[in-house]
């Protein structure tokens, strides 16, 4: 009996081993992360610091993939159907693992059953910024305004984040405001910038640029409390209007990989965040999260579907 | 003379290919919402491209023809009958001979670099093309096509693997 | 003079052994890129990145900024040569520089399009410099109309780029844009066309489209007159452009740097609009119109250097605004991003040494291209000296890897392919591809302006002619259909009146 045992224990271990072995000289090619969104705006500014410090540990080049396009949907599905073999991996944001499943009809990737997560690695606040020339400074003022003409806000596209606060943000404070989708923040702050449109929900760290600029004001942030960033600037709350919402960005994976090639990858991102160019994403307006377990990233993601998919419900927010 | 050059028949035939086009164009985006005005659904750009094809078309293949009309002529050359004869015409052995086979060598020698690349390797691939699609030309021979494909199979190793670390395979795998 | 002030910080801080290394590096590498089909700036540049984490940020910039520029040189020399243009600026180089390389003038178009481009530069290098913050701010007067407006004003252009009956070339210009909304919708997620392909989510590629259409439908053209005619002229006339050459390439491309210049800033389509309304520029303005698409030096001059200075002022967005007009330009972000430079207005107060030393080192790079590229003429033109039957085969090895390589996809080779007997069938049909190409490259940004203005407008289509700027390009748009139709008008007009 004890024999049977010890065998199953070394057989058991042998497999491991071997399967392990296959996953050991992970990576030996330049592994790709897809941004399921342009270079240059938000996803991109967290995914590629995080790059250049996962291949210095993993002693493979990283290598950035911009797939832009219907809120990162394009991005997404290339990764849920690309080969779980560690080396493609995405870049996910709040829209492509929790906003996209409630808000588009027909979504090619199932954010729960492709996927299985990383690391989550960093949030921000959504601010709403305002064309210089827009007569409004409060949410107050943003109210009384709307009344007198229309008012249009941009966002990065149809289930970023930016769209939904500002949907949110619709349905609580009762503005009406119109919703022009971009294909990606750089667009968007474009038509801003040149005032061809009023308004604009984004991350704070792709405006924040801007604003310090004086190209830009900013009306108020999404998160609970006032930004460091920006320690003037009041949050919604404050503002007598009841959304909090917060931007993330994780690593994932297609739910296939081995759990091995994961489990590197998560203990890699884990230290990344202690490198000098990840560490530089707070200056900018980024909050690096903790680690967590998987049980915790689950149950994380698990939070986050609901809530989304109720937000998008409640706003009656759609593709426009 | 290649009938097709007449420039009534190839104005009738490439007409009546842009309504084709147009027709295929304004089936498949009638499956899409086409939304309002103010917001447009993914329909209502191709659906307005398809009708713009059909309209393009039809002038195309009536225009030549509505002028010979005015002119007097015959336009007894666009019935079936005729149509089938004028192809009948073009499609003789020696056309066969002359555009067929070559188009039809490159096709297959492109082919089967696509078919052989993932599983024979660049080396392979690149040989393949070169000695397939090589053959069109009506004065090839294998003592020239041979060793012209096997160096720019390795020339091609050398550039776009070695050179510009393109994750291709060399060899079979 | 506070420009050459600013001219000064930027040539101390180029000026070190390091950076004039790192900038004939872009440029090598760029070119090379250029002249092989496929592989375009952005797939290199994304492979360079993380090469470039280590060097200082000046550094890594011009090397970057040295690839993309010397990738618009290599282009038009592939384009020349076997009329395959890699990217979609150099679909016009192909119309009469192919000509002239059948006419033994390889040696003229290269030597052309080479110093129209250093001319160009040159220019675009002094406007950046010069005006870059006035320039910035008049692209920002363009809204969603202003875009739609100006690629209809580009479509209706492109029917100029054919040789042929007005009509075809409008169908070809539809069938683009048909071919262009082929993949997901940017707005609504769904799926076009795609007839349940997965490969066609992603649309279709530029590179396999051009290929095809160009390149293999070129070859198969060919070869059914293998037997007839030579398909290039084996007699070498002047390696290089005679005196008479460059005075007839003077004033077009001093009209293509200008046009590129402007459109170079105008952030996604501008930069590909450029050489295009400069060939149709140079047709209008000709004394004999016909000359073009059989090897005009015009039609080289001028597009080669719009296409140049608009790659160069393309940079004019980023630099001044922080924001990125196109996919080369984004990378730029990221490669700033990188070294702790966040892109925005502040740049040029904040770094002036990077501001002026990228400016600068464009110029510098644009010296090395022409270095590099002058002595280069001479062997490219020999390559044409190979017999037809050995060259084919080594141009189709050259088209397949650079498709295949796109996305490791056998399916782009095959779609190509298809591409090449539509190009084939074309041909024979008279109709010509450059417009079909143009509509292609045009139409999503198209669509996307025209949804997005039609949201900002509340559905009334009226703002196409209410807006100032929106209402010119539209009205020159008219008066071109007016200009090009017209004489096919009076020839019909003239017929009935000789019957009745």
């Amino acid at each position: 009996m004890k024999k049977i045992l010890f065998a199953a224990i070394v057989l058991t271990a042998l497999t491991c081993g071997f399967s392990g072995a296959s996953a050991a000289d992970y990576p030996n090619r330049p592994v790709k992360i897809v941004v399921p969104f342009p270079a240059g705006g938000p996803t991109d500014i967290v995914a590629r610091p995080y790059a250049e410090a996962l291949g210095e540990s993993l002693h493979n080049p990283v290598i950035i993939e911009n797939r832009g396009g219907a809120g990162g949907s394009i991005g997404a599905t290339e990764v849920a159907k690309s080969t779980a073999d560690g080396y493609t991996l995405l870049l996910g944001t709040v829209g492509t693992q929790a906003i996209n499943e409630a808000l588009y009809p027909k979504l090619a990737y199932d954010p729960a059953k492709d996927f299985r997560p990383v690391a989550i690695l960093a949030a921000a606040p959504v601010a709403l910024v305002a064309h210089p020339s827009v007569p409004a400074n409060t949410v107050a003022e943003l109210a009384t305004l709307a009344k007198k003409r229309e008012l249009r806000f941009g966002s990065a596209g149809n289930g970023t984040p930016g769209h939904l606060t500002g949907e949110l943000f619709k349905s609580a404070s009762g503005i009406a405001l119109t919703h022009v989708p971009y294909k990606g923040s750089a667009p968007a702050l474009q038509d801003l910038i040149g005032g061809h449109i009023e308004l604009m929900f984004d991350p704070l760290q792709s405006v924040l640029a801007h604003i310090r600029a004086g190209k830009l004001k900013v009306i108020a942030i999404s998160s609970a409390i006032p930004s460091p960033l920006l320690p003037q600037t009041p949050t919604f709350g404050a503002s007598g209007v009841n959304v909090e919402t917060t931007a993330w960005w994780g690593l994932f994976a297609p739910v296939a990989t081995p759990d091995s090639i994961v489990a590197r990858l998560a203990k890699e991102a884990d230290s990344a965040r202690k490198s000098a160019a990840v560490k530089q994403l707070e200056n900018i307006g980024l909050v690096l999260q903790g680690t967590q377990t998987p049980e915790q990233q689950t149950k994380f993601l698990q939070d986050e579907r609901a809530k989304w998919g109720k937000a998008v419900r409640d706003s009656g927010a759609r593709v426009d | 003379m290649n009938p097709l050059f007449l420039p009534k028949l190839q104005d009738f035939l490439s007409g009546v290919l842009f309504c084709v086009v147009g027709a295929v164009t304004i089936a498949a985006a009638s499956q899409h919402p086409l939304g309002t005005a103010m917001r447009m659904g993914a329909g209502y750009f191709p659906l307005f491209l398809g009708v713009l094809l059909v309209v393009f078309g039809v002038t195309v293949a009536t225009r030549t023809m509505l002028k010979h009309l005015r002119q007097g002529q015959n336009i007894g050359d666009f019935s079936p009958a005729r149509l089938l004869r004028t192809l009948r015409r073009i499609v003789d052995r020696e056309a066969v001979r002359k555009i067929v086979l070559p188009a039809a060598l490159v096709g297959v020698g492109v082919l089967a670099f696509a078919g052989l690349l993932g599983s024979v390797g660049l080396l392979g691939a690149i040989l393949a093309l070169v000695v397939i699609s090589g053959a069109a030309h009506h004065e090839a021979s294998w003592r020239e096509l041979l060793p012209l494909g096997a160096g720019l199979a390795v020339f091609g190793v050398g550039v776009f693997v070695w050179g510009l670390g393109l994750p291709l395979p060399v060899l079979p795998t | 003079m506070e420009l050459f002030g600013n001219l000064g910080i930027g040539f101390d801080a180029v000026l070190t052994l390091a950076n004039l290394g790192y900038c004939f590096l872009g440029a090598l590498l760029g070119t090379l890129i250029g002249v092989l089909p496929g592989l375009g700036p952005v797939a290199t540049i994304a492979m360079l990145l993380p090469i470039t984490y280590g060097l200082p940020p000046l550094s890594a910039l011009i090397m970057l900024a040295g690839i993309y520029y010397g990738a618009q040189y290599g282009g038009s020399t592939t384009a020349i040569l076997v009329n395959l243009p890699g990217e979609s600026s150099s679909v016009v180089t192909c119309l009469d520089g192919y000509a002239m390389a059948r006419q033994g003038r390889a040696g003229v178009a290269l030597g052309v399009a080479a110093l129209g481009s250093f001319f160009a530069g040159t220019v675009a290098t002094m406007i950046i410099a010069a005006a870059a913050s006035p320039l910035a701010e008049f692209a920002l007067k363009f809204g969603p109309a202003e875009y739609f407006s100006l690629m209809l004003l580009g479509l209706v252009a492109a029917v100029v780029l054919a040789q042929g009956d007005f009509f075809k070339a409008l169908a070809m210009v539809a069938l683009g844009l048909v071919l262009g909304s082929v993949g997901t919708d940017v707005s609504s997620g769904e799926e076009r066309f795609t007839f349940g392909i997965p490969e066609l989510a992603d649309g279709i590629s530029f590179v396999v489209l051009s290929m095809g259409l160009f390149g293999i439908a070129e070859i198969i053209v060919n070869l059914e007159h293998s037997d007839k005619r030579e398909v290039f002229k084996q007699k070498i006339g002047s390696l290089l452009p005679t005196r008479h050459d460059l005075k007839a390439a003077a004033k077009p491309a001093l009209r293509g740097t200008l046009l590129g210049s402007v459109l170079g800033i105008l952030p996604g389509g501008g930069a590909v609009l450029s050489s295009f309304t400069s060939y149709t520029l140079e047709k209008r303005l000709a004394a004999d119109p016909s000359r073009f698409g059989k090897g005009a030096i015009e039609g080289v001059a001028g597009p080669e250097a719009a296409n140049n200075a608009g790659a160069q002022t393309s940079f004019i967005p980023l630099l001044v605004m922080g924001l990125p007009s196109n996919a080369v330009m984004a990378l730029m972000v990221g490669a700033m991003m990188i070294h702790g430079i966040v892109p925005g207005p502040q740049i040029m107060s904040e770094r002036p040494t990077l501001f002026w030393g990228l400016i600068v080192s464009m110029w510098i790079g644009n010296v090395f291209l022409i270095l590099l590229n002058m002595p280069l003429i001479g062997i490219w033109v020999r390559l044409l000296q190979v017999p037809y039957r050995l060259l084919y085969p080594i141009i189709l090895v050259f088209c397949c890897v650079g498709i295949y390589s796109i996305n490791n996809s056998a399916f782009d080779v095959g779609l190509a392919l298809v591409f090449g007997l539509a190009g084939y069938l074309f041909n024979k049909l008279g109709c010509e591809p450059a417009p079909l190409l143009l509509g292609f490259v045009l139409g999503p940004m198209m669509e996307e302006n025209l949804r997005r203005a039609m949201l900002l407008a509340r559905g009334d289509a009226t703002v196409f002619f209410t807006r100032p700027i929106s209402a010119t390009l539209l009205a020159l748009a008219l008066a071109l259909i007016l200009l090009l139709a017209s004489p096919t008008a009076r020839k019909t007009r003239e017929e009935a009146f000789r019957e009745a």
